[in-house]
């Protein structure tokens, strides 16, 4: 993730400057992974070359420290809107999701 | 903001059939469309000296259309590298340069071997991946379809959209396809059929999502006052505008940066866009909403005000966007329908309309048309009037 020293808001692509307040004081910094689900897709046709298997579901998530990225989301099929996940250790670094225990899904 | 007196019209309106392969190549596509264009203005190449096209590395540049029609005065040329938010957008350029005496009579098309050649639809980067590309990519999200699922299931969360509401987009746009003979797609649809289409990605189903077609489209654009000698009705540009919301991010498809999902470049493209021109989603008899996937039309017709937040379902529910209905919406089928020729069609068939020109799908009499472009951060509207 990148962070804005001046404003604090975080987002995950590199950029020379601060897409919130334009500020060159930017830096990289860690997230711990957690956060909400902010939206979501199931994908049932793989637009992928070659396809991937289907279906899969991805994940918008809003972390916990600000700042958004997309994740796979596990077990698939249809994640609620709020609900808190985390990241789940991949053996090729890909980002997963996982619903938080205890965090209703329906 | 005042415009000028002087307004810019067009004069002609060209197609070529929309198949699912054309057996040509792009530049044979073009140049039928502006051919067919320029004929229905009663022009020959030699009375245009600009030409102007937008496309996404799928298509020809303008020069080779230029060059097919054996152009001799070339005063003005615009390869725009934009996708569905261009069409409205690139008309108000090529407006502002008729009007700023650039050039007095252009061509503005788009072309595509959309459906056997690169597709829109599922265009990813190969070459020089963005890193913002690359970190979707991996996770599996992919394509243009995906992008605007996510933010339609986002839409759905906030206002209480359903289903029943893509559904009905999807029915009453067939309808008007049915009346169409240009139309792709004709066989009508009814709600149950709509639900038993296969999902892609959900919400969308098959039915969802709009018709890749080979084919091509173009109008010409000069002043009122020339195109009131030509053949045919001239159809006034009244005005317009561009709006791109904050945070656009890298490319086309980063969707990453962009803080509400519920509302698009329509919401921040309204208030401008009446404003610009003076009008208000009232006088609007037409509208052609550029509907690359059924929400769309639900995002425009809330982002721009026609209705209230969350009322955009239940107005076309109701019927309000069939003929008769108190707002013709798409009444070409739309993209999802006629065929994707990227919403250069949805501004031809606001013409279309204007002229009375669009046979059993004609609103009557219409005196003020909207065609917008684009769904996603950014996007363009013209509002077309007719003439006196």
């Amino acid at each position: 993730m990148h962070s804005c020293q001046e404003c604090s808001r975080r987002w995950q692509t590199t950029y020379p400057g601060c897409p919130y307040c334009g500020s060159t004081a930017v830096a990289p910094c860690t997230a711990l992974g957690e956060g909400r689900v902010y939206s979501w897709v199931e994908i049932f046709r793989s637009f992928d070359v070659p396809p991937s298997p289907v279906p899969y579901s991805v994940v918008c998530v809003e972390l916990t420290e600000g700042g958004r990225v997309f994740g796979r989301f596990l077990p698939g099929g249809e994640p609620q809107i709020g609900s808190m996940v985390q990241r789940v250790e991949h053996p090729e670094d890909l980002i997963v999701f996982t619903p938080v225990e205890g965090e209703r899904q329906h | 903001m005042t415009r000028s007196p002087d307004k810019t019209a067009v004069a002609g309106v060209g197609y070529t059939p929309l198949t699912y392969e054309s057996g040509v190549e792009v530049l044979d596509l073009a140049t039928h469309a502006v051919r067919a264009a320029l004929e229905d203005a009663g022009l020959s190449p030699h009375d245009c000296d600009g030409i102007a096209t937008f496309a996404m590395n799928d298509s020809v540049p303008a020069q080779a259309v230029a060059t097919s029609l054996g152009m001799d005065e070339i005063n003005f040329l615009l390869d725009l590298n934009l996708g569905g938010q261009a069409p409205a957008h690139l008309l108000l350029l090529v407006d502002a340069a008729i009007r700023a005496g650039l050039a007095h009579t252009v061509v503005v098309f788009r072309a595509l071997n959309g459906r056997s050649g690169t597709r829109v639809g599922r265009a990813r980067a190969t070459d020089n991946v963005p890193e913002s590309a690359a970190a979707r990519y991996r996770v599996g999200l992919t394509a243009y379809p995906q992008y605007i699922a996510m933010w339609t299931r986002r839409f759905m969360f906030e206002t209480g959209a359903t289903e029943e509401d893509l559904g009905a987009v999807v029915c009453a746009q067939r309808r008007y396809a049915e009346l169409n003979d240009r139309a792709i797609l004709r066989k009508p649809i009814t709600l149950e059929e709509y639900f038993a289409s296969p999902m892609v990605v959900s919400p969308f189903r098959v039915a969802d999502c709009t018709r890749e077609v080979d084919g091509a489209c173009a109008v010409i654009l000069t002043s009122a006052e020339r195109a009131r000698s030509f053949r045919r009705e001239p159809v006034l540009v009244h005005g317009g505008a561009f709006a791109s919301g904050p945070r656009p991010g890298r490319e086309i498809g980063d969707v990453l940066l962009w803080d509400d999902y519920s509302v698009n470049s329509m919401h921040y493209l309204g208030e401008r866009l009446w404003a610009n021109t003076g009008m208000s989603p009232r006088d609007v008899d037409v509208a052609e909403l550029y509907d690359c996937f059924s929400s769309a039309v639900l995002f425009a017709l809330e982002g721009l005000g026609f209705v209230g937040r969350g009322e955009a379902g239940a107005f076309v529910r109701s019927g309000e966007t069939v003929l008769g209905g108190s707002l013709p919406v798409n009444t070409h089928g739309g993209l999802l329908a006629e065929g994707y020729v990227h919403g250069m069609n949805t501004i031809a068939e606001a013409v279309l309309q204007l002229r009375g020109d669009a046979g059993a799908r004609t609103v009557q009499d219409a005196e003020v048309a909207l065609a917008t472009s684009g769904t996603l951060m950014d996007g363009s509207a013209v509002l077309l009037t007719r003439d006196g």
